[in-house]
């Protein structure tokens, strides 16, 4: 065992320092994600009521097995975009437990534009399926929606992740023997009534819940018939007379009920593959991760700091210790599964590069999942870095990354930028699960960096010839302006470029989840050789 | 001389002998049915062998049987404890053909006393006083019913063979008469196997006072005080304690006497307790039956005399002479027992069965052995995860406190009923604990009237508190929120109610639904920040109405416990309370005393109807406790009207009428006589009149 010794005062000023400025980015992360859940539509969520309805989140509360965890996903989807008129995207998803199963629920928001699906609710519907599909979870429809949002059908309806990759990830995963149900509360329309219809089993709340291709409105365009959505499509039309709908429920409570019951005799068999040991917390306490994080991004802090607040009795033992020091790699437990972690202490050379791939090779013959913690200003530049084959060097391991059988998932605690963001399993190189502290940041490159780039582009310009200094003044403006709202971690998650912002305090936990999630579903089988780098 | 001893009995009983086996060095052999296997009485003895099924009959009232192992097991003798075959003659003829000692008096005083007519009859020649009454040997319904005038009423009808409260049945006026007979003949062949009855006077004022005899085989004979256990409920006894209160020194010296001249005048030679009513009205006392075995309440008299009874069984047994005279027999302070049984004192004290699934007897317990001067003595044969079945008796433990004086006794006695905590089957303690704090145990004389007067109407527990739902759903979060269990490693199990935005104040809305001890139910939203809890009492409607909400603080405690505080602020002060649960049952007790037992509902269950339904549908007629089908009163196309009996149960030795709850034509009948039935078994479907 090898106890992390931390050289962190938590009485130390600059502590103190720290913990008051990342207060502040934590309180900021929490208005913002109360006034996604509850705020901006309270007149909207009265009504709601009114009909005698549930609220997403409630139905959600209901449904899971109580006193479980709920890992939402990406619940600041869409914020600050369409005048943040739709909080989390008017859906909200995540992974619950039903009768003690792993299930992955999707449930529309209808106080939220009806529900109504933006280019954000289908990336964020598709996103939770992608989960879904790769942990193998039985996938759960709380369904109230309108179909698309029209004024922006464009980005929502045709391209090939759009509405309809959403139906077609739903028959797959049907096919591969993952449960696909639903519960209907409200009215489904159009693309909306195909959740239910496409369900391997759907209950129909009686008196609210609607399903018609076309609702009463079209049927008068279209065959000019006069006919109310009740008798259009209503629960107890389609649950005896059509049969679209399987189970009649009397209220919403009687639904979520009926769902538990299903799942519960769903013959889904609960599995962990992994070998788990007694779970200890960590020596440190993962609430002083706020004081660690430098309140100025430009002064470093030793990752294995992070690394010992996130692991089982900071016991981590690490690999190659002496060797790419800028990479820091080791094992450890959390929540008692065994995971790989490589954290950044530097910008990437060579030895690092080879240190990593040799580690992601080491997990993956041993199936232990690996866990990225970014802080990454990218690979080493330089003569001596390109004649010692940085670009080899720096590929090989992204590339052990990128054939990496073993779970794999990001979480973002400084900045993530250019190649660096690959070799640490960015975004697309499809980490299991990916999160953000709210300090984080992730681009090609620095503000900085990005600003030098540009005003040397232009300064070398042929075309544009000779710039004057306001010119070259307002590019600077701009590149900054435009790279520091980009790669400000609310402009990502509004965009789902991750799963979510989290707390440091909560990482530990929430990558507990994610490792005992992926532990149930079988490791792939075959040879994994271990190439000596 | 004995040096091995075989047990014919099982539960508390048979325990407190083995102890006492154990203390004289004496191998004990226990015995036990195929339900008693994993009993603690088998685990406390040196040897222990199967004796047949669980039903008493084939096992422990299956004397070949027991013969047989005591044979196999060489035992110089056989203790009968109290029940099954401890006044049987079966049993104690085969102990003198093996030449095996019983541990109890001759054949002939058990026979003499064995029949409540011969017994009267014995008392009336030797000149104690009998209760007017009819014991004659013509059993003829008409002869019945005359005598039944003679005597006049309110009088008892009571079987000959009875005890324990089996076949007896009392009549208030001549109208009543021929059922009650018949109700009464129908358990006591049942339960004995005969059905002579006996008429008796009902005395008005009546306290059920017993006297403790000893003799020895050289006729020497010895009393050892009194025992008052006039609190009974269905005629059987709830609260006993020695001495009695409230009773004179003349009447205790009559009481001496008359227990003394039957005990010679039967040529007893064992231990054995004589039954009286005195009216306390009249100061008169009246012989009722003579017990020749040891009694359940014998602990009560084993504190004052501060003797182990068992041990002078076992000695006069062996042919010993009595170890103490009469003047060196001491009596000193009080002892009150009561008897935990499981069973529903608000429904009729209806027996409950099922896993016990937590089970811890009060703490600190000195000694606890028999026959010492212990404080708080607890005599039981249960553990969490015994399993309580309806083929015995409901009685799962005593507890006996005892003290300087009658005071002492009962508030040692209340403290350590407190500290009891049963989870599982329903229990009486809340009820036994009413009984101990009632002004009337103290102030008045007791009367067998005494739970009739007090609790009119029956027993219900105390109405819950505002409060008491919320503080419920709080220790039901606290225990699943911080679960214990080495299995128990995946996050998605250990973090309790996660949420990714709790931080941010959406918390999970956890929902509980809860039952009181009356049925009623409850609805309590509770959300959780940090250790503190947030509960509110909500109604079942979907859009819920919050009626009343509290703040607290939580710790979880080991095992499925914790602690909850909450600043009172009229008070200035913050109120405790603990709670252990187990599957879906919590014990909440309140500032250490109070207790209020809950029961865990599925509210999707109650969503989809299905708790709802299960017990409604008046047309069906469906087991109300698991027992045995001892008759069935109608027949398919019979017409029935609403309260009719339709069939009779047999439940822990008691008969159950379940009757018809609506007018209409019998459509099915899913029993037969003889039939062992589960709690809510269907038994008879009607078709409703419309």
């Amino acid at each position: 065992m090898s106890r992390i010794q931390s050289a962190i005062n938590p009485r130390s000023p600059e502590f103190k320092t720290n913990s008051e400025q990342y207060q502040k980015s934590t309180d900021q992360l929490r208005s913002r994600l109360s006034e996604a859940a509850t705020g901006i539509r309270e007149k909207l969520i009265v009504r709601h009521r009114e009909r005698g309805k549930l609220l997403a989140r409630e139905r959600v509360d209901r449904l899971i097995d109580a006193h479980t965890p709920f890992l939402e996903l990406s619940p600041l989807a869409a914020y600050g975009q369409y005048n943040n008129e739709v909080p989390s995207a008017g859906i909200v998803t995540g992974i619950g437990q039903i009768c003690g199963i792993h299930c992955m629920i999707i449930a529309n928001d209808a106080t939220v534009k009806g529900g109504s699906f933006f280019h954000e609710t289908v990336k964020k519907h598709v996103r939770a399926q992608e989960i879904a599909e790769q942990n193998r979870l039985p996938c759960i429809y709380l369904v109230d929606c309108g179909g698309a949002y029209l004024p922006e059908q464009d980005r929502v309806f045709p391209d090939k992740d759009h509405f309809g990759n959403s139906f077609f990830r739903q028959c797959r995963m049907s096919q591969q023997g993952l449960p696909q149900l639903s519960a209907v509360f409200g009215g489904c329309t159009a693309g909306g009534a195909y959740i239910p219809a496409l369900s391997d089993e759907n209950i129909m709340v009686k008196g609210n819940a609607r399903i018609h291709l076309g609702g009463p409105s079209i049927v008068k365009v279209a065959i000019n018939e006069d006919v109310d959505g009740e008798t259009l499509g209503g629960a107890e039309m389609h649950t005896k007379v059509s049969g679209v709908s399987d189970y009649l429920a009397e209220d919403e409570p009687e639904a979520l009920a009926r769902l538990r019951e299903i799942i519960g005799k769903l013959n889904f068999p609960k599995t962990c593959h992994t070998d788990t040991q007694p779970v200890l917390p960590p020596a440190y306490s993962p609430e002083e991760l706020n004081g660690i994080v430098s309140a100025d991004p430009k002064i470093p802090y030793d990752v294995r700091e992070i690394i010992a607040r996130l692991v089982d009795d900071s016991d981590f033992h690490e690999f190659k210790p002496l060797y790419g020091e800028t990479l820091v790699c080791g094992t450890a437990h959390i929540h008692g599964y065994p995971v790989g972690i490589l954290g950044n202490n530097g910008a990437l050379f060579s030895e690092s590069a080879l240190k990593g791939a040799h580690f992601i090779e080491l997990c993956n013959q041993r199936n232990t999942p690996l866990l990225f913690l970014h802080n990454i200003t990218g690979y080493m530049v330089g003569t001596d870095a390109e004649r010692g084959g940085i670009a080899k060097n720096s590929a090989k391991m992204v590339y052990a990354q990128a054939n990496a059988r073993v779970p794999k998932f990001s979480v973002i605690v400084g900045g993530s930028y250019g190649a660096g963001n690959y070799g640490m399993a960015g975004r697309g190189f499809g980490p299991h699960f990916m999160f953000t502290w709210p300090t984080a940041s992730c681009a090609t490159m620095s503000a900085d960096i990005a600003s030098n780039v540009m005003l040397e582009l232009r300064r070398s310009s042929i075309k544009h010839g000779e710039a004057s200094a306001e010119e070259l003044q307002k590019i600077e403006d701009d590149v900054r302006a435009q790279y520091g709202e980009q790669s400000d971690p609310y402009y990502a998650t509004s965009r789902l470029w991750d799963d979510g912002i989290i707390e440091p305090a909560q990482t530990r936990d929430v990558m507990g989840l994610c490792l005992a999630l992926t532990a149930t579903r079988e490791p792939e089988a075959g040879p994994s050789p271990v190439y000596r780098m | 001389m004995i040096t091995s001893l075989l047990v014919a009995n099982r539960g508390e009983i048979a325990a407190r002998i083995i102890r006492t086996c154990r203390r004289l060095n004496i191998r004990a052999v226990a015995v036990y049915s195929e339900a008693d296997r994993h009993a603690p009485h088998v685990a406390l003895a040196d040897e222990a062998y199967g004796i047949g099924l669980a039903e008493s009959a084939a096992s422990y009232l299956n004397a070949d049987a027991i013969i047989a192992v005591a044979l196999r097991a060489k035992v110089d003798a056989i203790h009968p404890g109290y029940g099954f075959l401890s006044e049987s003659d079966a049993l104690i003829s085969l102990c003198e053909k093996q030449n095996i000692i019983f541990v109890g008096p001759n054949r002939e005083a058990i026979r003499l006393m064995g029949s409540k007519l011969e017994a009267k009859r014995i008392a009336q020649q030797a000149g104690v006083p009998v209760i007017p009454g009819y014991h004659g040997e013509d059993q003829s319904e008409t002869t019945l019913a005359l005598e039944a005038d003679k005597v006049g009423y309110p009088l008892m009808i009571k079987a000959s063979a009875g005890g324990g409260g089996k076949g007896m049945r009392q009549v208030d006026s001549a109208a009543e008469f021929a059922a009650a007979l018949q109700d009464a003949k129908r358990e006591a062949l049942a339960s004995f196997g005969d059905d002579a009855m006996l008429l008796e006077k009902l005395v008005t004022a009546p306290r059920h006072i017993e006297v403790q005899v000893a003799a020895d085989t050289t006729g020497t004979t010895v009393h050892l005080y009194e025992r008052e256990c006039s609190i009974q409920r269905n005629h059987q006894k709830v609260i006993e304690e020695a001495p009695a209160a409230f009773i004179s020194d003349q009447q205790r010296e009559a009481l001496y006497a008359s227990a003394l001249t039957l005990t010679k005048a039967i040529n007893y030679d064992s231990l054995g307790t004589i039954e009286f009513l005195l009216d306390h009205n009249s100061g008169d006392i009246y012989f009722l039956e003579m017990n020749t075995r040891l009694q359940v309440e014998h602990p009560v008299t084993e504190y004052i005399t501060g003797l182990d009874l068992v041990e002078w069984q076992i000695r006069i047994a062996a042919g010993e002479a009595l170890p103490l005279s009469q003047d060196q027999i001491p009596c000193d302070g009080w002892a009150i027992e009561a008897r935990i049984n499981a069973e529903d004192p608000a429904n009729n004290y209806q027996p409950q069965t099922g896993l016990i699934t937590h089970y811890s007897e009060p703490g600190s317990l000195p000694g606890n052995e028999p026959g010492g001067k212990t404080e708080v003595r607890i005599d039981s044969a249960v553990q969490a995860g015994s399993e309580i079945t309806p083929y015995y008796d409901s009685m799962i433990a005593k507890v006996i406190a005892g003290g300087d004086d009658r005071a002492q006794a009962k508030s040692r006695l209340i403290t350590a009923l407190n500290q009891f905590r049963i989870t599982g089957p329903r229990t009486n303690l809340a009820f036994v604990t009413d009984i101990l704090r009632r002004p009337e145990f103290i102030d008045q004389a007791l009367s067998t009237g005494f739970l009739a007067q007090c609790f009119p109407g029956g027993w219900t527990p105390a109405p819950v508190s505002a409060d008491a739902p919320l503080l419920a759903a709080i220790a039901h979060t606290v225990n699943r929120e911080h679960p214990t269990g080495a299995a128990l490693s995946s996050p998605w199990q250990t973090l309790g109610s996660f949420r990714l935005l709790e931080r941010a104040g959406i918390t999970a809305q956890n929902r509980i639904a809860l039952e009181d001890e009356s049925g009623q139910q409850h609805l309590v939203t509770v959300s959780r920040s940090g250790d503190t809890y947030h509960a509110k009492a909500h109604t079942f409607e979907i859009s819920p109405e919050t009626s009343h909400e509290i703040s607290a603080t939580a710790t979880g405690l080991a095992s499925g416990s914790c602690l909850i505080e909450i600043e009172d602020a009229e008070l200035g002060a913050h109120t405790h309370t603990l709670s252990l649960q187990s599957e879906d049952e919590l014990l909440i007790i309140s500032n250490g005393d109070k207790i209020q037992r809950w029961r865990l509902l599925d509210e999707h269950q109650l969503a989809l109807g299905s708790l709802s339904d299960a017990g409604s549908g008046d047309h069906r007629v469906t087991a109300a406790l698991p027992g045995q089908v001892v008759e069935v009163c109608c027949k398919v196309g019979d017409s029935v009207t609403a309260g009719d009996t339709v069939a009779v149960l047999d439940s822990m030795k008691l008969l159950h009428k379940l009757n018809a709850q609506t007018d209409g034509t019998v459509q099915d009948i899913f029993c037969a006589v003889g039939d062992n039935v589960e709690n809510g078994a269907l038994l008879i479907e009607l078709k409703p009149n419309t």
